[in-house]
């Protein structure tokens, strides 16, 4: 399906960069598709929609994730290799927006099912241009239900309380 | 039959001999053992007067160990005629030890037999052979400290290059995410915010803007340079038609700026290289030729020449400035350079180009003079005859 208003989670612990990639959304057209996490463990708290992130109505489950490597507590490999592992998230889009060209970190965010890497653009006009193409990209692209068996973000994150009620249970 | 003067001739000479010698000669006899005669050099060596030799057995004076040690000598003597004892600690009469070669025979007289012992003086020789020894095994010791030393100094070397890298790729990785903000911001400052500002202010914005951009384009490169010098490198069969032709795209936007002409002159050999490197070097050739410019528009002249040897010089001729001979070693040091102001640039470029030869056990060099021109080339190996394969196009690595 084609998904008129994609919505982006930002997954990024530097508050300046996450502040001009909204500027630059807001300038794209609309930055009210852009969400955000301030590191690997809010992101993981996102998307199982603990506390706040419980109101699915503000905050969807996204279209696509756009993530950092390098973040304290979890890192973006480590966020996405526990999204891999989630059933419910199987075919969760998660492109990595890093600094990092080392071709070790490319390699092993690929390897951990990353579904592209973009290089942190080094300047405003490279992220404005960077910005418009990932939205037009994403307006092109069609989208399969990310847990392959729900068909609406709210079936999605249905699905994902299930698993945190699972979760608990183990724990237990 | 010899006659008694004959003999009496015969028994002078080798009494002068006895007397004279520097060995020391000792009689014994061998029934009773016992020392018969001593000649004057053994009486000097070991200390003891003529009449204290005489009566004695070789053990009491220290010829032999001991009196078992004695016998058994005598033994072997008598069975096979003759002994022999390389090194032969003795001790003189006054203590000092000395080492002493000792050669005993027996001979027939008449109807009876004699022993003669031949007593050489070897300390000389030995302390000489000790000394060698001991040179020996000091340089053996030497030889293997040095050695250690060579192996834990390699891994400190490997390790202090390891955490270099690591170093100069953080530097570079975290000193541009502050940058990025100050050039967005600056930027959005100077855009979104102009009517906010005065004239001064705008150009306030604009000057941290180029100032951000001018670090980070200076961190690129030293994060390529820093790569370069790092990266494993093979070296494979390449062929320079195809990495020409990536470099030329990778410089389009500067080509078609500059409205430089390019004259790419067929044919290219296939070279003995790395090409992703190879392409780093020539981008940052092209790139040299085509900032350092004079008025008119560059044109760049790429070519290639077979040198005896069988290597291959790449050519990149420029119509530039040009680049006076007391500089042209200089120019290919990092941060190195010349114009500070009417050309942009970080001055790693050419740093790059050497290394990167470097790397490829290539050489690198310039033709040029001020005002006219720059022929800058690279000389790598060239391929043995079957291509194996062309390198991959379109992926670019930084």
């Amino acid at each position: 399906m084609i998904i008129e208003d994609p919505i982006v989670l930002l997954v990024d612990d530097s508050k300046n960069d996450a502040m001009l990639m909204r500027i630059v959304f807001e300038r794209t057209g609309s930055a009210e598709p852009l969400r955000f996490a301030v590191d690997g463990d809010d992101a993981i708290a996102y998307l199982k929609g603990d506390g706040r992130y419980r109101d699915r109505k503000q905050f969807p489950i996204p279209t696509v994730i756009l993530m950092d490597l390098n973040m304290p507590k979890k890192n973006g490999f480590e966020v996405l290799e526990w999204i891999r592992q989630q059933p419910t998230l199987r075919r969760m889009h998660v492109y990595i927006l890093s600094a990092s060209n080392r071709s070790e970190d490319v390699e092993h965010a690929y390897d951990l099912g990353a579904n592209s890497y973009l290089l942190k653009p080094g300047n405003l006009d490279g992220l404005v241009q960077m910005t418009e193409c990932l939205v037009a990209w994403l307006k092109l692209n069609h989208f399969a239900s990310v847990n392959g068996v729900d068909e609406s973000h709210e079936l999605a994150s249905a699905g994902l309380a299930r698993m945190e009620h699972a979760d608990n249970r183990s724990m237990r | 039959m010899p006659t008694t003067t004959d003999l009496s001739f015969s028994e002078l000479r080798y009494r002068r001999l006895f007397e004279a010698a520097h060995d020391g000669i000792l009689i014994v006899d061998p029934e009773t053992r016992k020392i018969i005669d001593v000649n004057p050099f053994l009486e000097k060596f070991l200390g003891y007067t003529y009449e204290e030799f005489i009566g004695k057995e070789l053990f009491e004076i220290g010829l032999l160990a001991d009196e078992a040690a004695n016998q058994a000598a005598f033994q072997e003597l008598r069975k096979d005629g003759y002994i022999r004892y390389e090194d032969l600690p003795l001790r003189t009469k006054d203590g000092r030890s000395v080492d002493v070669e000792f050669v005993s025979n027996i001979y027939q007289e008449g109807d009876q037999q004699v022993i003669q012992c031949n007593i050489r003086d070897i300390s000389a020789r030995k302390k000489i052979e000790n000394e060698l020894h001991e040179t020996k095994e000091k340089l053996a010791g030497h030889a293997a400290e040095l050695e250690s030393v060579v192996v834990f100094r390699t891994a400190e070397l490997r390790l202090s290059n390891m955490q270099l890298e690591t170093f100069v790729y953080s530097i570079a990785h975290d000193l541009r995410a502050p940058l990025r903000t100050m050039q967005g911001f600056a930027q959005l400052l100077a855009q979104e915010h102009a009517t906010s500002l005065n004239q001064q202010g705008r150009e306030y914005a604009n000057f941290i803007n180029a100032a951000a951009q001018t670090m980070d384009h200076l961190l690129a490169d030293l994060l390529a340079f820093s790569h370069i010098s790092q990266q494993k490198i093979e070296l494979v069969p390449v062929a320079v038609a195809d990495v020409i032709e990536d470099a030329l795209s990778a410089c389009q936007i500067d080509i078609q700026r500059s409205q430089a002409r390019i004259k790419n002159i067929l044919p290219w050999p296939t070279v003995m290289a790395h090409a992703t490197t190879l392409r780093q070097v020539l981008v940052n050739l092209l790139g040299n030729a085509l900032k350092f410019v004079a008025t008119e528009a560059p044109q760049i002249r790429l070519w290639s020449e077979e040198r005896p040897g069988g290597t291959v010089r790449i050519w990149v001729e420029d119509n530039g400035i040009g680049i006076p001979a007391e500089f042209q070693e200089k120019i290919f040091q990092v941060f190195q350079r010349l114009h500070t102001t009417s050309y942009a640039g970080t001055g790693i470029g050419l740093a790059i180009v050497q290394k990167g030869m470097e790397r490829m056990s290539g050489l690198v060099g310039v033709v040029s003079a001020p005002g006219e021109g720059s022929k800058f080339w690279i000389e790598l190996v060239k391929a043995p005859a079957p291509l194996i394969e062309p390198p991959s196009k379109g992926v670019k690595t930084s």
